[in-house]
């Protein structure tokens, strides 16, 4: 079934139609929200929503763009709401930690820690310095940065996504690796 | 090209984006330059680390942990709102406490008959003049 003919099927309410869908877009909703998020179950609940999204949102889908690039589309908002809600939350949890107390699960990290070989834990700070570094970018330098670095995809399609020009696209790419390599030379000069 | 120049220049040297000129003059740089060594090395492994954490293949209870979820009625949002709501009470409570306080303490300053409200210039060179200071100064 083509794209075209598939969304149709999905606004009719064929079940089979939508099965296929997600069995087509999930590898590519789960990775595009774990590059947002860092973590499997949150990229997983976040990629239901995503499907969820598709599904009530069908009637929406024109078919002035691929299929793949409006549910990139879907998936990179939802990726943003979750992140700005998350950052909401983990505020008033701060707030509330210091009014009531922290309830911290400091074992969470131990019990992480325990038993991994001392290679597995250099490589999770490393990354988690260099995703702190990657989201300290301004926003669209941050999307398009995700885009053509982790999802592997061309400038053309990240200007589709994103709505902007191809040439934007690679200012923004540019920018943003500039940041970036600013942003890691400062941890490397502090030897985080 | 300069060190600092080479520096920022890096991370598109890595990715093989550069003229060719360019990147010959950054690997002559790099065959006697140590710190951008490292820094290189550092780039390539942080950036390599990327990649590392990825689905490679499809999950086969997704679909039906998805149509579950769909099956599930949404939450009403009255749920996700207490903890802002509860904080905005607690702020606003804490505002109109520290108000009241305040309004407290300016009475007390405007019942003060104006004796400590008034200035008083203080001179201390009139009360003892520096001269006779320095004749009793030992």
């Amino acid at each position: 079934m083509n794209e075209l003919a598939l969304i149709r099927a999905i606004q009719n309410g064929d079940e089979q139609a939508f099965k296929q869908l997600v069995d087509r877009y999930q590898l590519l909703v789960r990775n595009t929200c774990l590059n947002f998020v860092h973590d499997k179950h949150d990229a997983e609940d976040l990629a239901q929503e995503v499907f969820i999204e598709v599904f009530r949102s069908a009637s929406k889908f024109r078919g002035e763009s691929k299929l793949s690039t409006w549910i990139y589309r879907i998936t990179v908002n939802k990726s943003l709401n979750f992140q700005r809600d998350n950052k909401r939350r983990s505020f008033f949890q701060s707030i509330g930690d210091a009014l009531f107390g922290s309830e911290k699960m400091l074992g969470v990290s131990t019990v992480s820690a325990e038993g991994q070989p001392e290679q597995d834990l250099e490589n999770k700070e490393r990354k988690e310095q260099i995703y702190r570094a990657i989201e300290e970018l301004p926003e669209r330098q941050k999307i398009a940065f995700r885009l053509s670095k982790l999802d592997d995809l061309s400038y053309q399609e990240i200007a589709e996504i994103m709505q902007l020009s191809l040439s934007s696209v690679e200012s923004l790419i540019h920018r943003a690796k500039l940041n970036l390599q600013k942003k890691l030379y400062q941890c490397y000069k502090k030897g985080i | 090209m300069k060190h600092r120049a080479i520096k920022e220049k890096l991370m598109f040297y890595m990715e093989d984006s550069l003229l060719a000129k360019e990147k010959q003059e950054i690997a002559e740089h790099l065959s006697h330059c140590d710190e951008c060594q490292q820094l290189l090395e550092s780039l390539r492994k942080d950036l390599a680390l990327l990649n590392f954490e990825k689905y490679t293949e499809n999950d086969p209870y997704f679909y039906t942990r998805l149509k579950a979820r769909m099956e599930v009625p949404a939450q009403p949002a009255s749920r996700r709102l207490w903890q802002p709501a509860l904080f905005g009470a607690l702020l606003l409570l804490a505002i109109s406490l520290g108000t009241v306080v305040g309004k407290q303490f300016s009475v007390e300053q405007g019942s003060d008959d104006g004796l400590t409200s008034e200035l008083v210039p203080f001179d201390g060179l009139q009360e003892e003049p520096i001269e006779q200071f320095l004749l009793t100064f030992e």
